[in-house]
């Protein structure tokens, strides 16, 4: 125990400074927390396009980018429907190395198909 | 149910009793269930992660991790029982370097195989023959698998770099095969007369890639060691409370405070020679475990035993598991799903959980008559210092360019202890070679973190009134959930216990 207090003492300072700590400064209440939930870069989520591999986005060679960016994934006039969304993600999107496609505050288009995924059970 | 009413009382006494029982329930528990997410999947929850220096003979230049999976495991769950997914990636990950990401990976990928036993039913034109709806038809022991109707197997890859664009290699058996046997779930002794020899012998002997020496993996039902008192702690602590200050308080066996004294869990142990891990200058290595499903799963409407859904997309990790109760106690209860999808490198996200813990807090809510319990010294550095960096001169890397994350830390040198001379309080109990310096099956990492917790290595002050006080939960490991040899976890309990002659 006594050993114990003794590091914490000697590195006590240092842990702070990494730990990115500022005492009681209020300025840091949810910092990089309330940050990260919105933005996967901070939350050390591993999630698409963001500092892994350059991204969803610039991997067009995958075949899959096709509805799935573009910006038509923000809304639901005209846009990509979940359905289109899920199937793409299990045939091209599926191996070792990719990222998860990030879903925050996606919106889908109303499906047209009475039975979407009908395809995926041959 | 015996009386756990303790020998002491008093306002201060039963405002302890409520820190023990709170913080002791989630922590015993340790990560079973822990975040909302991962009670819909139980079969990537990760319960409890260990790493040290092994102390079984002849095997001291190892390391052994020990991955916990699929909680709350009723021995008797049949007929399906608690097979592993096989649309999941299970993974150990280990830091070498001190930047906060994976340096070695191994993955665990399991297939179902399903070997559908039909039996006659019927005579003459009557006759048909029609598949059994059991887990097994008969018995089964070593070399006697043919009655088993449903068993797994599974893969072991080693990934050096990130674990997903790192280089990946097979682990093979020293005989040279790429498939290992889960052994089947304990149903019970008449199906399984001799588990234990029958479970052992798929302990498998490997070839890690770039090892000198072999290693060994095993993966298959286990005893779960952990025990808490679920039942009274959630239902707001509805227990009589007195002082729980030292073990000599405790007025039942242990089993009567372990809600858990009945369950099983499935354990992934990997044995690795200590150079295959460590970079070579720092002998601190850091590990965590993680579990991962594909991103989208679609529902098959007509399902069969082999196709019930379809799953494509990234793996995305929906589990994760370094230091006993972070994920239960320190990190709140809006984080947790995040805290499971997160990596190491973003722990910067929960830091204000570490320095200004709740649950000592929550404890002077529930029991204002108490009167001050928790420190009142903030920010807690020597929280930080414990679960994200490593207790300097013990098992902090020495990197100066360390980036503080929440990983258990080994210092690989640091010898192994003698079962005999273990401490279950780790350091505390002047043991260098247990918790936290890695984590044994022994380490009582309940009492040990609610010591620190409530102020054990904070300066002594009227800021700090409980740091002192030898907290206990009351209910210590037992050497009877553990082995002393790979792989170190014990037999699971069966699902029935009556053998064939009657006897239990």
């Amino acid at each position: 125990m006594k050993v114990l207090r003794l590091f914490w003492l000697v590195g006590m300072v240092g842990a702070m400074a990494l730990a990115g700590c500022s005492g009681d400064d209020d300025d840091d209440d949810g910092m990089q927390r309330d940050a990260g939930v919105t933005n996967p870069a901070d939350t050390g989520v591993r999630d698409a396009g963001v500092d892994r591999d350059g991204g969803v986005d610039d991997d067009g060679g995958m075949g899959a980018d096709g509805g799935m960016d573009g910006g038509t994934d923000g809304g639901a006039d005209g846009g990509q429907t979940f359905s289109a969304f899920v199937i793409d993600l299990i045939e091209n999107r599926t191996d070792d190395t990719s990222e998860p496609v990030a879903i925050d505050g996606r919106t889908f288009a109303p499906e047209t198909d009475p039975d979407p995924f009908s395809g995926l059970f041959p | 149910m015996q009386d756990r009413t303790l020998s002491k009382t008093g306002t201060l006494g039963a405002g302890l009793a409520a820190i023990m029982m709170l913080a002791g329930t989630n922590a015993e528990a340790s990560s079973h269930r822990e975040a909302p997410f991962i009670t819909e999947n139980p079969k990537v929850d990760a319960t409890d992660f260990y790493m040290f220096r092994s102390y079984e003979a002849g095997r001291r230049a190892y390391v052994t991790f020990l991955a916990n999976y699929y909680p709350l495991q009723d021995p008797f769950g049949g007929p399906n029982y608690f097979n592993l997914d096989d649309n999941a990636l299970y993974e150990i990950h280990i830091d070498n370097d001190a930047d906060a990401v994976e340096d070695i990976t191994f993955q665990f990928q399991f297939q179902t195989n399903f070997q559908n036993i039909e039996i006659p039913v019927g005579t003459g034109a009557d006759m048909r023959t029609v598949s059994v709806p059991v887990y097994n038809a008969g018995p089964v022991d070593m070399g006697m698998t043919d009655a088993l109707n449903v068993s797994q197997t599974y893969s072991v890859t080693m990934v050096e770099g990130d674990r997903r664009t790192g280089t990946r290699r097979p682990v093979m058996s020293t005989q040279g095969n790429a498939t290992f046997t889960k052994p089947a779930d304990n149903v019970g002794m008449k199906s399984f007369p001799n588990y234990e020899n029958y479970a052992q012998a798929q302990i498998a002997t490997i070839d890690i890639p770039g090892c000198a020496s072999p290693g060994r993996v095993f993966v298959g039902q286990r005893n779960d060691p952990f025990v808490v008192n679920l039942g009274q702690i959630f239902d707001l602590l509805n227990a009589d409370l007195a002082a729980l200050t030292g073990a000599t308080n405790c007025d039942a066996a242990p089993e009567q405070f372990d809600d858990l004294n009945d369950k099983n869990v499935t354990t992934f142990a990997l044995e690795v020679p200590i150079d295959c891990l460590t970079n070579g200058t720092d002998p601190v290595i850091g590990a965590w475990t993680t579990a991962s499903l594909r991103q989208a799963r679609v529902l098959d409407p007509t399902p069969t035993f082999a196709s019930t859904q379809r799953v494509g997309g990234a793996w995305t990790q929906v589990s994760r598991l370094g230091h006993p109760l972070v994920n239960e106690v320190v990190i709140g209860l809006e984080d947790k799903n995040m805290f499971n999808a997160s990596e190491p490198s973003g722990d910067t996200q929960f830091i204000d959980y570490v320095t200004n813990p709740t649950l000592p807090e929550l404890v002077e809510l529930i029991f204002p008559a108490a009167g001050p319990l928790a420190p009142d010294v903030f920010p807690r550095a020597d929280l930080v210092e414990v679960f994200l960096q490593g207790v300097d001169g013990l098992n902090r890397p020495t990197s100066a360019n360390q980036v503080p994350s929440e990983q258990l830390r080994l210092n690989t040198m640091i010898e192994a202890t003698d079962p005999a001379g273990q401490s279950a309080l780790g350091v505390l109990g002047g043991d260098t070679a247990g918790f936290p310096n890695g984590r044994r099956p022994i380490d009582d990492v309940v009492d040990i973190e609610l010591r620190v917790l409530f102020g054990a290595l904070l300066d002594a002050g009227p800021d700090v009134p409980a740091r002192d006080v030898p907290l206990t939960d009351c209910a210590p490991t037992s050497s009877e959930t553990f082995l002393n040899t790979f792989p170190y976890a014990s037999s699971p309990l069966p699902g029935n216990a009556i053998r064939v002659d009657g006897e239990e």
